[in-house]
């Protein structure tokens, strides 16, 4: 086994290296993904599309069902309020988190989805959530074509 | 008709929140050193290699596998890196089978490693869902646990409750004090764990796995060799792998259609009907306290909702009809992308009578479980002492 | 983190993390050397005698472990290079610029390095480190590789 290399004048032993990653993407909407937010950012509208073959109304929208392979080429418009599926009441920070802490990651299913939809609930106590409660979306004023054009879910 | 094949050594690292000591290649080769050395092979047996780890973000290295490759002999042998995030070790293991099991190479080395305390972890998982979609709420491995945990709560309330998973929490610490790879050795209570610091309801500290640096490997042989390689090998009896959408309508995160449909393939394959009565013990992936009482529904060893009780009256317990996690599992250490193999390498062990202070006695057939991505890969492997 | 662009045809993001790689005693020893007394450090394989250049500790071709530490260079002879005429995001050095495949004297393997963008730099030549003044402990405390003058 190799010995320690001769002790150095130096700081000290160099047991790491720094270094970052930083990446920039620019990725295109695609057609349905582009139609989904122009709905949500102008007309405050959640559009999903129907599978022609189980009928099941998908979300995030996307051109084939990926359950039947069958092509998913009707868009249905959904309600902005639904059932509590299920949520968690996040403490922890963490790096590249989307809201202050505490908050309240939820799966919502909107009326007329076969898909969740994962957002937050606001002006609700953690205490006072239950899976199965009937939940309504707050839009923002100022939309820009993302999921936080919808500010929160909050209780009916 | 596959070849039989047989796990025939097994190395581990010691897991900690930090190895530096070792840098990444150093900490891989530390398992597989020890892997060749317990099958008793030279290096130069090994035929081909394949490694697993978890995202690229995690270490921010890319293609890891030509770094992390020259240091486990890929010089001369074909390589293959398996990424599927928490499934990835165990899917390492799956691929070196299917090299052996196809009659295409007789040993090879699996090995499997992540060296978390290099990067960000919570950063890095932000990083893993679809840009376009869930990306902006997706917030690390606790709030998806959590979203998952509340929902099988919320299905079996009053019968499984918050204090089930904190008995499971209590008893993994337990056993993992008899490993000596295990990274949280701690005698704790219930109590302990319903009062440490809330994380993502209703997951609390002592609920989460820690943090982990380490490494794991395997060397798999064809018959032949494996009966000279080691006096009791551990023969892959059963494999099931099975994949499903995140988004997939009505998706079941209390009860993963991914892990059920992956033990029932493993369980055809292995004759097994009874998987409770047929095998002696399971080492499931249960990164969180609650997931071992989901997946142990899941894999058919009790009824949906009975995942409390299992816990509750002793029979998970290392003394109980049905120990799982003898090793301390997950919650005892977590370098993601070897966790999986970590699960395949104690189940082996457990047949092969090598797992020290935590074997059990008389193991003829045991699972090893694991899952990856959002809660929808799902790997099952079993292990027979008998051909 | 996420912003789209104004007529929702794309999603522009980004990955940004820090990291703080554990070196390992060998890589550790070679970088400390380099950063404290400006001398490149290989390792000798105990097995085949190789040394490696950046130490590694693992002798990828014969398997064995690393005798002794091998002071080598400075001087090398440039296996090969390639010229970068136009700058690109992370590079190394601003462009013109070119790599190089450098093999130390002493040294059984070559190191990939930079050198400023001189005609003279070809393989075959011989060139010399220029080190940094302020060193932190990384490959890059040589700033780049520079022809040896005659």
């Amino acid at each position: 086994m190799i010995e320690k290399a001769k002790e150095s004048p130096g700081g000290g032993p160099v047991d790491e290296v720094d270094g970052e990653l930083h990446i920039s993407y620019r990725q295109p909407y695609g057609e349905h993904y582009g139609r989904f937010y122009r709905e949500m950012c102008d007309n405050k509208r959640i559009m999903g599309v129907k599978c022609s073959k189980c009928g099941a109304v998908l979300l995030p929208p996307r051109p084939y069902c990926g359950f039947c392979y069958e092509p998913a080429d009707q868009w249905v418009e959904l309600a902005d309020e639904g059932t509590l599926k299920t949520f968690t009441t996040v403490y922890e920070p963490c790096v590249g988190e989307p809201a202050v802490q505490p908050y309240i990651c939820a799966f919502i299913m909107l009326d007329g989805a076969g898909v969740h939809f994962p957002h937050l609930l606001g002006e609700v106590d953690p205490d006072d959530v239950e899976v199965g409660m009937r939940v309504k979306a707050i839009w923002a004023e100022d939309r820009k074509g993302t999921l936080r054009d919808i500010k929160y879910f909050r209780p009916i | 008709m596959a070849r039989a094949a047989a796990v025939v050594g097994t190395g581990q690292t010691r897991y900690a929140n930090r190895r530096d000591d070792v840098n990444i290649p150093e900490l891989a080769r530390e398992a597989a050193s020890r892997a060749i050395e317990d099958a008793g092979i030279d290096p130069r047996d090994i035929e081909a290699v394949v490694i697993g780890s978890g995202p690229e973000v995690f270490e921010g290295v890319n293609r890891p596998d030509l770094w992390v490759g020259s240091a486990l002999g890929q010089a001369g042998r074909p390589v293959t890196r398996i990424q599927t995030g928490g499934t990835s070790g165990a899917g390492a293991t799956i691929a070196a089978f299917y090299h052996v099991a196809s009659g295409l190479h007789d040993v090879v080395l699996a090995v499997s490693y992540e060296k978390l305390s290099d990067g960000i972890p919570s950063y890095s998982f932000s990083t893993l869902s679809d840009p376009f979609w869930d990306r902006g709420f997706s917030s690390g491995a606790a709030p998806l646990v959590g979203l998952q945990s509340c929902q099988y709560l919320a299905r079996h309330a009053p019968k499984v409750r918050e204090d089930h998973g904190a008995m499971v929490a209590v008893k993994n610490r337990k056993n993992a004090m008899r490993n000596p790879y295990a990274q949280l050795q701690m005698e704790i209570t219930v109590d302990d764990v319903m009062n440490s610091s809330p994380v993502a309801s209703p997951i609390k500290a002592l609920d989460c796995c820690p943090l982990s640096d380490g490494a794991a490997a395997l060397v798999i042989a064809e018959e032949r060799r494996a009966k000279k390689m080691a006096s009791r090998p551990a023969w892959f009896a059963g494999l099931g792998a099975c994949s499903e959408s995140p988004y997939a309508p009505n998706i079941d995160m209390a009860y993963p259609e991914s892990c059920v449909r992956a033990a029932q393939l493993a369980y055809q394959m292995a004759w097994i009907y009874d998987p409770v009565r047929e095998l002696d013990v399971a080492e499931i992936f249960e990164a969180f306290s609650f997931q071992e009482l989901i997946w142990t529904e899941a894999l058919g060893l009790c009824n949906p909702g009975e995942g409390g009780r299992m816990v509750e009256s002793g029979v998970t317990a290392m003394e109980g009809e049905f120990p799982i996690n003898p090793s301390g599992g997950v919650l005892s250490a977590n370098p993601i992308g070897a966790s999986g193999m970590i699960r395949q390498i104690e189940a082996a062990m457990q047949v092969m009578g090598k797992a020290g202070a935590h074997q059990l006695p008389g193991v003829r057939k045991s699972l090893a479980h694991s899952w990856g991505g959002v809660v929808q890969f799902s790997t099952v492997t079993i292990f027979a002492g008998e051909l | 983190m996420e912003n789209a662009s104004e007529e929702h045809e794309f999603l522009d993001s980004e990955i940004r993390c820090s990291y703080a790689w554990s070196t390992g005693e060998i890589v550790g020893g070679f970088l400390e050397a380099l950063r404290d007394r400006g001398v490149i450090l290989g390792a000798e394989c105990g097995g085949c005698g190789s040394v490696f250049v950046p130490p590694q500790s693992y002798c990828e071709q014969c398997g064995g472990a690393m005798k002794d530490w091998r002071e080598v260079g400075p001087r090398g002879v440039v296996l090969s290079w390639a010229r970068v005429p136009e700058q690109f995001e992370g590079a190394p050095l601003e462009a013109p610029f070119r790599y190089v495949l450098v093999r130390l004297a002493g040294a059984d393997t070559s190191m990939l390095h930079v050198t400023p963008d001189d005609e003279r730099v070809k393989t075959g030549v011989t060139v010399v480190p220029e080190f940094k003044e302020r060193r932190t402990g990384a490959i890059t405390d040589i700033r780049w590789f520079v022809p040896e003058e005659q």
